[in-house]
């Protein structure tokens, strides 16, 4: 059991100890198609049936404010990327048995456990005895001193599974000196030669500190990243992808795909859905590539045209106008999860509301509304009823609006439902509107890994080792050439640093790692700008199928993947 | 025009590999002759119904039970056509789209074209309306193309309207003379089934050439009987949501910190959500059948998953996984009797903001004490069929809510120590009934749209298709048609909100309930202690067309002892090898063996029929 730990407060660090063993999954209860994954080989790109050894490139700067990312990173700015490369003989592999730590950070996404995997069997066959190490429930794990070894015998089951449960996540973060001590203590007493941190963008910031605190401390421990997020907002040109991304999109688009034959079956209905995927777009335009919606919202783009809230409605009244024209009474219409941000004037509201709502002076008679902006109040007043008490709810702990709760989909509908009326009236208008609404989002986080997530994870796992045991710290594992069939992959590691620029927060430079927006310039949004007036009017609804896992189409990689790698048009 | 019902669609790769895929027949329909045995004349379901049946179905009560045989088989009686003349046969979709449903359309048109090349297939364009508006499409394997092993009713599209009115039974009959039909398909569940059977008795009645067939197609799993073991659809949309739920489990699992509260799309019944629960193993079901046999109020069944969620804080888990059935809010005896007043005063026109104020003292006390949005939801107008409109009434969200409260209310008091309780909400329904459908599904229901065709054949009129023995391979199915009328019973009073004041003392097929004495019931409560507290969570994963999995069934189909037309006919079997050694002129020891094994037979079977045992 995991058990009593998680209850005790106070002082972890004094007395590190390994936790009973957690059970493993149960595999006598895996159906079928689970049992065969968990046997299914895979492939590895060529550079591991070969010696190999490490090149540097060129040093490498970062994505803004180069002067401050070095004032951050004193000891890592500047790290070139590495490159693995056949060679005569293995450089990288020696007899030294090494201590490594896994953690998994923030939100699942399919593909874990193979990253994992990956790190383990490429110590199995490079540095044979040595131990690998997972920290449960995130970061946490680590200034807790919380650790299971992982045995072979442990991480079985876990083989081409979803989840991340063989060691579960965490949304702490490691971020205050005292913090930063405590994980000292743990790899310290651990005596870890390498961590390897598995999350977003916000984690591999924060392992990028820890590479930086380690180093600065003449430690031994390096620390290593690994891009995780089925948002799809971490990627630069040396990580093409976030592993997780191609998954969910694909458990995304069966529904989406699902909801596309009903609609037209039913005739009646408009069905609203909504994509997870934090601020950007990317999974909204990837199901959309994948299933040819009738509507499609891009934030990114919603906010480079400045588009009101009433502009978007009346876009969906339009086309929902001119359907009936057609025939159609019907129709499907996919919102991006982040699309409230991105609309300023709701920001703008959002901010008042977050003043007001911090003074504490929300009284039931809506006296409190007198603070809010003459035009912000019209908004405020625009909105559904729900959504209004929605947008009071309380904020994460980041003070953040909380963005997954507003159902967006759900305020477009009755604000498409009040426009329609509003023709009705006018008799322009005479059909029957009828919107159903949909929230597409922890369904997708921990499907069973497509073969390519699957295969992605577990290089990025073999390359975090080859990193870690050549001494790199302060990298992303990076795996690329994904267009090309597995073996022709690259693998290497890319400065944390270099995806680096800084955000001014209370009066202070703080590192991010940019999120990765929807470009509107980029292949994959070009791609679907150039056909989504065919889709809006005309049926073009394509239903790609619940994910594959032998057979034709079952290494199908993603259309965002594919168009922005260049090799599909 | 109010679609592009028939037109080519365009395929995803994976839609195309399927259109590809062409089901096995079993032995029985191989071939071009069409060989019929015609079995024992069925009974009522229901001995107390008979007077009521035998005037509601002068014509088509009591006819017998139809086995089609395989090439080889040898039977003296049965009937061997050859000659099949070409026909002009009509099919339509009725009520809700299930996975599978064209592949009875293509089964039908294949069995049609390979008997007579001259036949002809027209189906219906929008449903029963578009039966009564005479509204076709003739189909051929063009059209056909795109929409081979695919989802949806989008070939010929759907209404949800029934066949019942005396109008609307008279448009059907005028369309049926119009088109000159010789059989009229009807794909569809309990309602549509009924339908069925009592458009064929008006049309045998009316003298009507038309032969009428139902086929059972329903997503909710609920026209099931002895002589029905699956629906088509069933299969297909249990697995997709059992993908749904496994990711959710695992998603619980990994963050340790939720309880995910899952409403399944069922209907009334809690088949879907008790099969999903058997293929994914969640923490907790709640099925409908055991609240209703157990007469739980709804703060018994919050206090039932608050002593759960704390049994598992106590062992340091802080997640869970609890199924709820959509049919379940009217299985809750107040609820149901506090939307049954809703749905009278709806009926008398009152508005939905004055009838809060009308309602009976007990259903004002809890209609008031429930949150605002379920209060909404209860006042929605009901269904067509005067049914509660069951997938707008969000229950896994007043369970939640009434868990949290109470969950928030223990942890005050201290007898809570666990995590904040954190509930996130699903529902799970249309995007599982748009899917690809199943293997087991295309072949399921393109066979049965090939027994159709024999159905007609042998010129039997007021039939379901029927295929048993159905957890074997498909050269192992037995294929047959059962009178409908054999399924049917009469309700005098009804309990259950899901029935309308008409159908009461109608003879309907009646949605099977979960048989709390059955196997696959018995399974999950063998099971339940285990799933709420080990976690052994299971994956079915995706759908698989190729592979490992590619061919898994129904846990609940597959633990049902089943091949009731098999055992049928097995007893037919004994019955006759009995009538040939006891000829007269056998042996005195023959006949008294005979006499005296007869005597206790007969005494067992009257003490067991008696019971009303099955």
């Amino acid at each position: 059991m995991a058990s009593q730990l998680d209850l005790i407060g106070g002082d972890y660090i004094a007395g590190i100890s390994i936790n009973p063993p957690t059970n493993s999954r149960v595999t006598s209860v895996y159906s079928e198609v689970q049992a065969s994954r968990i046997d299914h080989t895979l492939p590895l790109p060529s550079v591991f049936k070969t010696p190999f050894k490490i090149i540097d490139g060129p040093p490498s700067s970062s994505a803004g404010h180069p002067e401050e990312i070095e004032k951050l990173f004193p000891n890592l700015f500047g790290q070139p990327s590495a490159l693995l490369v056949p060679n005569q003989s293995n450089e990288v592999s020696s007899d030294q048995k090494l201590k490594i730590g896994v953690v998994l950070s923030g939100g699942q996404a399919p593909g874990g456990h193979n990253v994992i995997c990956g790190i383990f069997d490429y110590l199995q066959e490079y540095a044979r005895g040595s131990s690998l190490f997972g920290f449960r429930g995130g970061p946490a794990g680590i200034m807790k001193g919380k650790y299971i070894e992982l045995t072979s015998e442990f991480v079985y089951p876990y083989r081409n599974q979803g989840g991340f449960d063989m060691i579960c996540s965490g949304r702490d973060k490691i971020e205050t000196p005292e913090q930063f001590k405590q994980a000292e203590e743990t790899v310290t007493k651990m005596d870890l030669d390498g961590l390897v941190v598995i999350g977003g963008d916000d984690s591999n910031t924060n392992a990028c500190l820890l590479a930086e605190h380690f180093r600065a401390k003449n430690m031994k421990t390096l620390v290593i990243g690994c891009p995780k997020t089925i948002d799809g907002d971490l990627k630069s040109k040396e990580v093409p992808t976030s592993f997780g991304f191609d998954t969910a999109c694909k458990i995304y688009s069966e529904m989406i795909g699902n909801v596309m034959i009903d609609a037209r079956s039913t005739g009646k209905y408009y069905h609203f859905v909504r994509l997870m995927g934090r601020a950007a777009s990317h999974i909204t335009l990837e199901c959309a590539l994948q299933t040819h919606p009738n509507i499609t919202i891009i934030g990114e783009e919603v906010f480079e045209k400045k588009l009101t809230l009433k502009n978007v409605t009346d876009n969906i009244v339009d086309v929902i106008y001119k359907r009936a024209e057609n025939g159609y009474n019907y129709g499907v219409i996919l919102v991006p999860e982040g699309l409230i941000d991105f609309i300023p004037e709701v920001q703008q509201l959002i901010s008042e509301l977050n003043e007001v709502l911090a003074e504490g002076n929300v009284d039931e008679e809506g006296q409190w509304k007198k603070n809010l902006k003459k035009e912000t109040l019209e908004i405020f007043e625009f909105l559904p009823q729900t959504i209004q008490e929605q947008l009071m709810l309380e904020r994460d702990p980041h003070g953040n609006v909380q963005v997954a709760k507003i159902e967006t989909e759900k305020m477009l509908i009755q604000m498409v439902e009040t426009e329609l009326e509003k023709k009705k009236t006018e008799g322009t208008y005479e059909r029957e509107f009828m919107g159903k609404s949909h929230f597409f989002g922890y369904e997708g986080r921990c499907g069973l890994p497509t073969n390519f997530d699957a295969t992605y994870c577990y290089a990025l796992g073999y390359g975090a080792g080859s990193l870690l045991q050549s001494g790199k710290t302060g990298l992303i594992s990076s795996v690329g050439n994904l267009a090309a069939p597995v073996e022709e992959w690259t693998v290497g590691g890319t400065a944390l640093t270099s995806l680096m620029d800084v955000e001014r927060r209370h009066g202070k430079f703080k590192p991010v790692i940019k999120k990765a927006m929807v470009e509107l310039e980029g292949a994959p949004f070009k791609k679907f700008a150039s056909q989504r007036e065919e889709w809006a009017l005309k049926n073009r609804y394509i239903s790609p199928g619940p994910i594959q896992f032998k057979g034709p189409g079952s290494d199908a990689r993603n259309h965002t993947l594919m168009l922005e790698l260049g090799a599909q048009a | 025009m109010d679609s592009d019902f028939g037109i080519p669609r365009e395929l995803s790769p994976l839609q195309q590999l399927r259109s590809q895929y062409k089901p096995e027949l079993p032995p029985c329909l191989q071939g071009t002759t069409v060989r019929v045995e015609l079995g024992d004349g069925t009974t009522v379901a229901e001995a107390a119904d008979s007077h009521t049946m035998a005037r509601a179905f002068p014509h088509t009560l009591g006819q017998p039970l139809a086995h089609f045989l395989r090439e080889t088989a040898q039977v003296p009686d049965a009937h061997i056509i050859t000659e099949l003349p070409s026909v002009r046969v009509g099919i339509v979709f009725c009520g809700r789209q299930a996975p599978g449903g064209h592949n009875v359309i293509w089964g039908l048109f294949e069995a049609l074209k390979v008997h007579n090349a001259k036949s002809t297939l027209l189906g219906f364009l929008g449903g029963s309306e578009g039966l009564f508006a005479q509204k076709t499409l003739e189909i051929t394997d063009d059209i056909l193309q795109t929409y081979k092993n695919q989802g949806g009713y989008d070939l010929l599209g759907r209404t949800k309207d029934q066949i019942k009115t005396t109008e609307q039974v008279n448009a059907a009959l005028k369309a049926c003379t119009d088109l000159k039909l010789d059989g009229l398909v009807i794909i569809g569940g309990v309602i549509s089934n009924t339908d069925a059977a009592h458009l064929a008795e008006f049309f045998a009645a009316a003298k009507c050439s038309t032969k009428v067939v139902g086929v059972p197609v329903t997503t909710n799993g609920d026209l099931k009987n002895q002589f029905v073991e699956a629906n088509v659809g069933f299969d297909t949309i249990c697995k997709v949501n059992s993908q749904l739920i496994s990711n959710a489990c695992t998603d619980a699992l990994s963050a340790e910190k939720y309880y995910y509260f899952i409403r399944l799309m069922g209907r009334k019944h809690s088949h879907v959500a008790l099969e999903c629960t058997l293929q994914s193993h969640p923490n907790m079901v709640i099925l409908g059948e055991e609240v209703a046999a157990s007469k739980l109020t709804i703060f018994d069944i919050a206090k039932q998953i608050c002593d759960a969620v704390q049994a598992r804080a106590v062992e340091d888990k802080n997640h869970g996984v609890i199924l709820i059935p959509e049919g379940l809010i009217v299985s809750i005896p107040e609820v149901y009797a506090l939307l049954k007043e809703i749905h009278g005063l709806l009926r008398q026109g009152v508005s939905a903001d004055k009838i809060s104020t009308q309602l009976s003292p007990w259903s004002s006390a809890l209609f008031e004490f429930l949150p605002p949005f379920i209060k909404k939801q209860l006042l929605l107008h009901p269904e067509s069929d005067d049914s509660a409109q069951l997938s707008q009434i969000e229950t896994e969200k007043l369970l939640a809510y009434l868990v949290e409260t109470e969950m928030n209310k223990r942890l005050k008091e201290g007898t809570y120590k666990g995590k904040k309780f954190n509930a996130i909400c699903h529902f799970f329904g249309y995007q599982a009934r748009g899917s690809l459908p199943s293997k087991f599904d295309c072949d399921y229901a393109y066979v049965l749209g090939h027994i159709c065709y024999h159905i007609l054949a042998a010129g039997l009129n007021g039939y379901m298709a029927t295929v048993t023995n159905l957890k074997s391979p498909v050269n192992k199915w037995k294929c047959g048609a059962t009178p409908i009328t054999a399924m049917m019973t009469v309700k005098h009073w009804s309990q259950d909100a899901s029935y309308t004041l008409t159908s009461i003392g109608r003879p309907a097929i009646h949605p099977a309930m979960v048989d709390l004495k059955g196997k696959a019931y018995d399974l999950l409560r063998q099971n339940a202690q285990k799933f709420l507290m080990e976690d052994l969570y299971r994956n079915p994963g995706p759908l698989q067309y190729d592979g490992p999995g590619a061919d898994a069934k129904a846990v609940s189909l597959c633990v049902e002892d089943q091949d009731y037309m098999g055992r049928i006919k097995k007893l037919q079997e004994y019955l006759d090898q009995v009538r040939t050694i006891v000829k007269p002129g056998c042996s005195q020891d023959v006949l008294k063996a005979a006499l005296s094994v007869m005597a206790s037979v007969t005494d067992v079977l009257t003490t067991i029929s008696s019971n009303g045992g099955q």
